[in-house]
């Protein structure tokens, strides 16, 4: 329990002073609540212990109002703070993760991680931010309730007091105790609704093709099955829960009872006075009151608890730009210095060494799985080399700051991604503060002006999510622009992305083009008219270099790359029997 | 109009409930029950105070006051337990019915219309359906049976109230009935308006956070910052203080609240002593005001969980709406008395179709027939009509005007199963199931063998696929290690149409190019596919249709031209213009000034 209030602590950064000023407020607010049975105290003397009483009932009075105005205050002073604190914390967690999010390897990112990082900003921080305050409000409030009461109770008789104090550590045992077992069953049950949030993601997604299909009934059944799983481990933890919470429940009575069963025995053993006797009878519903509602909520600790850990993850995650400096690069160059890498298990490359100079154009051929993508993505350090080096404008790429790094690549992307936004915006993304003018003259120059002036409404055309509303060509062409707005001296293409909609071909290629004048462009090539042209090619097959060379030097030699051209003549000229 | 509502969204939880219901029932009785024993204690309480009080000095009467203790700790714990009886089952009924509702959501959207798709981000619809369930869960589980109990108390309190002294009874209601009024502002028209705009805010969170993880390699290429990705930021930071703004207007009422409920203490001595000063008993009067100043705060307590379950009932209602939401998505009909298909010729006629929302239609008027073993080939600049036309015959979208006729039969006509046993369709986003590469393709065909989904791996040129994987044809895709290039993916998607041997194919060609150096190997595969078949093709690369039975020319949703190679190649058309270009621009190359 108090674990949990530690990482609540720890989660609230900056409103870290606030928090703690809330609880010294709930604290002094449990004192005026408390005041109520010195009130009590006072009127029980006048009613039971026959005292005059004159005075009294004004001083009765004035601490009962008392009381009741300092806690309201309090509680309002204190409450206030707990919520601004829990809501403005998790806004900052967001913000942070968001951020961190662009200094984790590409590698991190997988379909999996993908749906987790998107629950845990929302649904998991959702959850903290509901919870956070209220924890704090009702839990620690409760506790410290009771410890004002129980301050009280001892000054008015020590052995009631201990007696309390008795029954609290007792319930606080049985509580640690069923957090325990809840910490060891609170993972299958995260586990289960990660699963779920993934498999609903999954098939929302891949609905076309199941439609095409007709695999309706299989992935309803698997989605169906995620469903009932999490369902089914949710319950599973819920039942083992709730004995212990019958438990507390139970310490909570039988404490009441025998607090009673004390006062009134020594109320007959002739030590406590009948007023006093009257006076503990009342607190044995008050001491433990609190504290039930407090155990009552420990079902909500466990999630936030979970919760906070999950979140908590997310700086575990490897990040990559930890000594960087803020460089500019020297020039366009790019050197791979026998790099090795690794995904996984799997060997992607292996001791590549080779240098492009600024300005020039090579192009990378190979199969599939041969290290191309790969080889791009190192350049732009979405991931970081295991061995050797790349270095970018003469520098390491592991000595620039992620965003001194990024400030030198443009990429074309093979899975072009558009955000929902307009298309002006969206163009605008590498550079947010160019004007209208420039946007347009990028987009003319990528062959898009004239479709996006046929839109209904221009450039102020929202688009979808992954640009779903315009078609392959139309989003390739858009992201060419927002490449070419950037204006980097090192352009990273895959040719893929140019020739999915070859019904724009000469357009595409005009795009290319302007993009590409005075860069130093690696690309990804699969058209033997790009290839032909390329200062130099690589030829990339199981993570070597196994030829390179300009066109003409290699076609003439037998290897990977005269069958590559064969393919491609074989393809170009297929057609449907 | 907020009382009628509840009742409302209780009912349509309960229907998903099904056969569970009875248990929320069980749930909620035997919560009633324990709130009535719970307040036993306090009776007997009453009796050890005036017992107490009447035998002093001489306590020769006190084994009778031990009892009384025995029986309050007795009815204390049957409370107790019977309470958590009480939980076990509404736990149980709850998750259920929050099973219930995802499984009825998901359901649901297997036969809403494709577009449905486009126009909501995944993200927000996972979390409309997952979130709002599980929020149903408190209701059922918590809320729910508290409810019962704290209605079932004031009703029995007000009985123990009146019994003992009425004028402390009635003194004691003051604070619990300017509680209710509190509580009643609070719920009022403003916070419930404002569920639903929580909602939305939080929903947004949701598709910004999604689209922001997604879109991450954008992200970090372009140097955007979570601040400068404004949409995120500002999501973020809306929904932060929407929900602030709330809570703090709810901070005032709420406080009141349980003030009020703590001080009867200030009404009750006064009275006592008034009471006391002109009372003939007054060892009564001091038990009764005893047992007030103990019970009240406990009638108070319940109502407390009454303020809870007015949030939970508020939160449900609005979970409810929003599932309500995708299923009230109109489903596209299904035939009442399904046709059968006759032959494998495919004929649109008249076909009229725009999007939803969308000013212009994407096809308009379109008549064509594709005749049983024919290749119709569509062709035309992007956003022609030619993907729209094709996805109207799998029925992605029901046409506005005209027919689309697939073996004879309007597609509107046929069950979906037996349109789908007749067309195979090869589309762009090819998806594959985290399942056995076996799985996978035989998920066209589930009772083919083994050996005939490897003859339809050989025939979609998967075998070096098959190879490099470490599990062969068992291989799980989408477990650690295991990758498989988008090209790579396409062909085993292909061994999956090929398995499922359909007479009917419908492809799109830009399928070959999404991984060019699988481009020659996919070719083969579609020729294997298209053999013998009724071919509707969206074409790409001229040279490949050269050979087609017809070629349709789309251009802003129309045909414009139709016929075969020679014909159209032959005409001063869109054709011939496409074929010259398409002829020269195999010349590009990667600009390099003063190379041009």
């Amino acid at each position: 329990m108090f674990g949990v209030l530690k990482k609540i602590f720890a989660f609230s950064g900056q409103k870290r002073g606030v928090l703690v000023r809330s609880m010294v407020l709930s604290f002094v607010g449990a004192v005026f609540g408390a005041m109520q049975l010195l009130a009590l105290m006072l009127a029980l003397d006048v009613i039971v212990g026959g005292r005059e009483a004159g005075a009294i009932i004004w001083v009765t009075l004035g601490v009962m109002l008392v009381s009741i105005a300092g806690r309201m205050f309090c509680s309002y002073q204190s409450t206030n703070g707990e919520t601004e604190a829990g809501y403005f914390m998790v806004a900052q967690k967001r913000v942070h993760i968001g951020d961190r999010l662009r200094y984790i390897p590409m590698g991190y990112f997988n379909r999996n991680s993908l749906g987790n990082i998107t629950a845990v900003v929302t649904t998991t921080l959702g959850d903290v931010e509901n919870s956070a305050s209220r924890c704090l409000v009702i839990i620690l409030g409760g506790f410290l309730n009771t410890l004002a009461l129980m301050l009280m109770l001892t000054c008015a008789d020590w052995r009631m007091g201990v007696i309390a104090i008795a029954g609290i550590a007792v319930y606080l045992l049985v509580t640690e105790a069923s957090q325990r077992h809840a910490v060891r069953s609170g993972p299958a049950r995260q586990r289960a609704q990660e699963t779920l949030v993934e498999a609903v993601l999954e098939y929302i997604q891949g609905m076309s093709v199941v439609k095409a299909f007709g695999l309706e009934r299989d992935n309803h059944q698997a989605v169906r099955h995620a469903i009932d799983d999490s369902s089914q481990k949710a319950l599973g933890v819920e039942h083992t829960t709730v004995p212990w919470l019958a438990a507390q429940q139970l310490v909570v009575r039988v404490f009441s009872v025998v607090f009673i069963a004390a006062a009134l025995s020594f109320y007959f053993g002739g030590s406590m006075e009948l007023q006093r006797c009257m006076l503990m009878l009342v607190a044995s519903f008050m001491v433990y009151k609190e504290l039930e509602s407090a155990g009552n909520m420990s079902a909500l600790l466990q999630m936030l608890d979970a919760s906070m850990d999950k979140a908590n993850e997310m700086d575990e995650t490897p990040v990559m730009d930890i000594d960087g400096a803020d460089v500019p690069a020297k020039d366009g160059s790019i050197v791979f210095d026998h790099v090795d890498f690794s995904y996984g298990d799997r060997r992607i490359l292996d001791g590549v060494s080779v240098a492009i100079p600024a300005g020039t154009t090579t192009a990378i051929v190979g199969p599939s799985g041969g290290g191309k993508t790969t080889m791009c993505s190192l350049i732009a350090r979405f991931w970081d080399v295991q061995g050797g080096a790349i270095r970018v404008g003469r520098r390491d790429v592991r000595d620039y700051k992620l965003d001194s790094l990024m400030r030198n690549i443009s990429m074309v992307f093979q899975n072009v991604y558009l955000f929902q936004d307009t298309i002006e915006n969206n163009i605008k993304f590498g550079r947010p503060d160019a004007t209208h003018e420039q946007v347009v003259a990028a987009a003319r120059a990528a062959c898009c002006h004239d479709f996006i002036m046929a839109l209904p409404d221009g450039y102020d055309t929202v688009v979808g999510e992954g640009g779903g509303s315009l078609s392959g060509g139309e989003k390739q062409r858009i992201s060419i622009a927002r490449a070419m707005l950037k204006d980097a001296p090192i352009i990273l293409l895959d040719e893929a992305t140019a020739s999915v909609d070859p019904e724009n071909e000469a357009e595409l290629q005009a795009a290319i083009e302007a993009l590409t004048r005075g860069k130093t462009i690696v690309m990804i090539a699969h058209r033997l008219a790009t290839v032909e042209h390329a200062d130099r090619i690589l030829v990339l097959d199981g993570g070597h270099i196994v030829q390179q060379g300009t066109h003409a030097e290699l076609a003439g030699q037998p290897g990977l790359y005269a069958d590559f051209l064969n393919a491609r003549r074989e393809a170009v000229s297929w057609r449907l029997a | 109009m907020q009382k009628e509502k509840k009742p409302n969204s209780l009912l349509r939880l309960l229907s998903y409930a099904g056969g569970h219901r009875r248990l929320t029932f069980l749930g909620c009785v035997l919560s009633g029950i324990s709130a009535v024993l719970s307040i036993a204690p306090y009776v007997f309480i009453w009796y050890i105070i005036r017992g107490t009080l009447d035998t002093m000095p001489d306590f020769t009467g006190a084994e009778g006051l031990i009892r009384w203790g025995w029986m309050a700790l007795g009815f204390a714990l049957a409370g107790a337990l019977i309470y958590f009886a009480a939980l076990m089952c509404t736990h149980l009924a709850a998750f259920r019915t929050a099973r219930n509702m995802r499984a009825a959501a998901a359901e649901h959207l297997v036969n809403v219309p494709l577009g449905y798709f486009s126009a909501n981000e995944s993200g927000r619809l996972r979390k409309q359906i997952d979130d709002n369930a599980g929020m149903t869960e408190t209701l059922l589980a918590h809320e729910l049976p508290d409810t019962v109990g704290a209605i079932i108390t004031p009703l029995a309190a007000i009985v123990l109230l009146f019994t003992f002294d009425w004028r402390m009874g009635l003194v004691s209601l003051i604070p619990i009935a300017i509680g209710m009024v509190l509580l009643g502002m609070m719920m009022g028209g403003k916070s419930a308006n404002f569920f639903s705009k929580y909602q939305v805010a939080i929903e947004d969170l949701s598709a910004e956070a999604t689209e922001y993880v997604r879109g991450i390699p954008v992200v970090k290429v372009f140097q955007q910052t979570v601040h400068s990705f404004k949409s995120f930021y500002r999501s973020i930071m809306s929904y932060s203080k929407l929900a602030t703004d709330y809570a703090m207007s709810c901070k005032m009422p709420m406080i009141s609240f349980t003030t009020v409920l703590n001080s009867t203490f200030i009404l009750l001595l006064p009275l006592g002593g008034l009471l006391l000063a002109s009372a003939a008993d007054g060892a009564g009067v001091v038990a009764d005001l005893i047992f007030y100043i103990l019970f009240t705060p406990f009638c108070a307590y319940m109502t407390n969980r009454l303020m809870y379950a007015g949030q939970a009932f508020m939160e449900a209602d609005e979970a409810v709406r929003r599932l309500d939401q995708i299923l009230s998505v109109q489903p596209l009909p299904e035939a009442g008395k399904p046709e059968r298909i006759c032959d494998a010729s495919v004929e649109f006629r008249g076909v009229t179709f725009a999007y939803p929302g969308a000013a212009q239609p994407a096809l308009r008027d379109v008549s064509f027939k594709a005749a049983q073993g024919t290749t119709v080939a569509l062709v035309g600049p992007s956003g022609g009509g030619k993907s729209t036309a094709a996805s109207m015959i799998p029925r992605f979208w029901d046409v506005q005007e005209g027919q689309v006729l697939v073996g004879g039969a309007d597609v509107r006509s046929l069950s979906t199963d037996e349109l789908m046993h007749h067309v195979a369709f090869v589309f762009q986003d090819t998806r594959l199931f985290k399942a056995s590469v076996l799985d996978n393709i035989r998920a066209a065909r589930p009772n083919a063998t083994r050996e005939q989904v490897l003859a339809a791996a050989h025939a979609a040129q998967c075998d070096d696929i098959l190879a490099k994987l470490p599990g062969g044809l068992d291989t799980v895709i989408g477990a650690k290690g295991v990758y498989l290039s988008g090209g790579e993916q396409q062909r085993i998607a292909l061994a999956r149409a090929i398995l499922k041997d359909a007479p009917i194919v419908v492809l799109d060609e830009a399928t070959a190019f999404a991984d060019p150096e699988n481009e020659i190997l996919i070719q083969r595969a579609f020729e294997t596919l298209a053999r013998g078949k009724t071919v509707i093709m969206i074409a790409h690369r001229l040279s490949t249709i050269v050979g087609a039975d017809q070629i349709l020319v789309m251009k802003e949703g129309r045909i414009a031209e139709r016929g075969n190679h020679e014909t159209l190649a032959g005409q001063e058309g869109i054709y011939a213009r496409m074929w010259r270009d398409y002829q020269t621009a195999a010349q590009w190359k990667v600009g390099k000034e003063g190379r041009m």
